[in-house]
């Protein structure tokens, strides 16, 4: 048995095990640390396998925003193929937001929608042989993440005025009380739109596509060591990851949706849905 | 603080910054508004192509309404006529009876008339013949002449009052 467990450790130090080193995580090994070790003194190899996260970035990005044109440029008045799929797409995520944010949906679907469609390529993109999700860095969540935070910033300081957004931020103090506060209101408000949103966002969306990516990557040295039979085990965990990708891009979109609707002038959050949806996102924070 | 700077690479942050600022650029400015431009025609388009096909459906209803009043109106002036033309054919029957039953009396009566002649003139032949007759009769039996006027007219009187008796 030990022997076993040796020879299967071997063949992961061959296959990813480089690479685990370098970004400290176990997973797959992609097409950049295979050309970096086909290719060990070729600084091209070596470059794009450091910087592999934004190498698979760019090519998700190029995928999105080509199909993307291309079905933007389509006029037929019946869709069919990448203008089919594009027009669900955006209908589907429209329909969401303007669930949530009501006329202001519109307004927000193309940040929203960018940031659903991005995070859902590159979660699925992990489980695309030699591919690599970089949502499974932290450092792209946390890119995201703050993005996240300072469009919603700045939605809250357009919607409702600085001075407004500055009162929101200080707890909307009513009385002496309220006044003395402020510092405190401040101060919490602070850490937990300006620190714990993007925290909060980041480590969800990066722990889970990490341990995702890790678990896949046992299930396939196990299939080394057993020779295939917990086969039927690794599809059903590739099932599990693509559903719960999916989920992750939709929590991430809903939770900025929310983070949005929570900055627009409450006059505008007259719907009742629009009101329970408004006091989801606090459930789900904690 | 380790682990935070160990797990984020600042330099790879920033990138992701710039990769999604520029995915969010191109989108927005040549997909996203382009796409649901497009959709928002085809709405509008499809509302406008059912509120046609509703305003069409309402005039087919009308012009079903108008054609079956129509066809109402040809049906009931069709009636009108048929009667009338029925109607007509009974006053032409009848007139047509009618003149038939005067021309039938007329005959009748020019045929009576003529038979009445015919026995009048019989009549008088035959007065005549029995005048002679009795004349003839009376002679033989007186057997003497007499005035054959005289005779005559005695004899008619005598005829015409035992016809006056009968």
């Amino acid at each position: 048995m030990e022997e076993t467990l040796q020879a299967a450790h071997q063949i992961a130090a061959h296959a990813g095990a480089s690479h685990a080193a370098h970004s400290g995580s176990h997973e797959l090994p992609n097409i950049t640390t295979l050309l970096s070790q086909l290719w060990p003194d070729s600084l091209f190899f070596h470059f794009i396998h450091q910087w592999e996260n934004i190498f698979f970035c760019t090519l998700i990005a190029l995928l999105i925003c080509l199909t993307a044109l291309y079905a933007a440029r389509q006029k037929s008045i019946i869709p069919k193929g990448i203008q089919n799929v594009w027009e669900f797409i955006v209908e589907a995520i429209e329909g969401f937001v303007s669930s949530i944010l009501g006329s202001h949906g519109r307004k927000h679907l193309p940040f929203l929608g960018t940031l659903f469609l991005y995070i859902l390529l590159m979660d699925w993109s992990g489980l695309v042989p030699l591919m690599k999700s970089p949502t499974s860095s932290w450092s792209t969540t946390i890119a995201l993440a703050l993005c996240v935070m300072v469009y919603v910033q700045y939605t809250g300081i357009r919607e409702q005025s600085f001075f407004s957004y500055l009162k929101h931020m200080a707890g909307n103090p009513s009385n002496a009380f309220g006044l003395v506060l402020i510092p405190l209101m401040l101060a919490i408000n602070i850490v937990i739109e300006w620190v714990a949103v993007p925290l909060s966002l980041s480590l969800r969306l990066f722990a889970n596509i990490s341990s995702e990516d890790m678990l896949l990557f046992k299930f396939a040295e196990l299939n080394v060591m057993f020779k295939g039979i917990p086969f039927l085990l690794q599809l059903f965990a590739n099932l599990l990851a693509i559903a719960f990708s999916f989920v992750q891009a939709f929590v991430f979109m809903l939770l900025s949706t929310v983070y949005i609707s929570q900055v627009l002038p409450h006059e505008d959050h007259g719907a009742h849905e629009e009101k329970e949806l408004a006091h989801s996102p606090t459930t789900i924070n904690h | 603080m380790d682990f935070f700077a160990s797990a984020i690479n600042l330099k790879e942050v920033f990138v992701q910054l710039i990769a999604f600022l520029i995915i969010l650029w191109v989108l927005k400015t040549f997909a996203w508004s382009k796409i649901l431009g497009a959709m928002d025609a085809r709405r509008e388009r499809i509302r406008l192509e059912l509120e046609k096909i509703e305003q069409a459906k309402k005039e087919v209803e009308s012009l079903r309404t108008t054609y079956e009043m129509h066809l109402a109106q040809i049906e009931d002036q069709a009636r009108e006529k048929l009667q009338q033309v029925i109607a007509d054919g009974k006053r032409i029957s009848r007139e047509l009876q009618d003149e038939a039953r005067q021309n039938a009396r007329s005959i009748l009566d020019k045929a009576k008339s003529d038979i009445e002649l015919e026995i009048d003139k019989a009549k008088a032949s035959l007065q005549h013949e029995i005048a002679g007759l009795t004349i003839l009769a009376t002679e033989r039996l007186l057997q003497r002449k007499i005035d054959a006027a005289k005779d005559e007219e005695i004899i008619l009187d005598i005829i015409r009052e035992i016809e006056k008796q009968k």
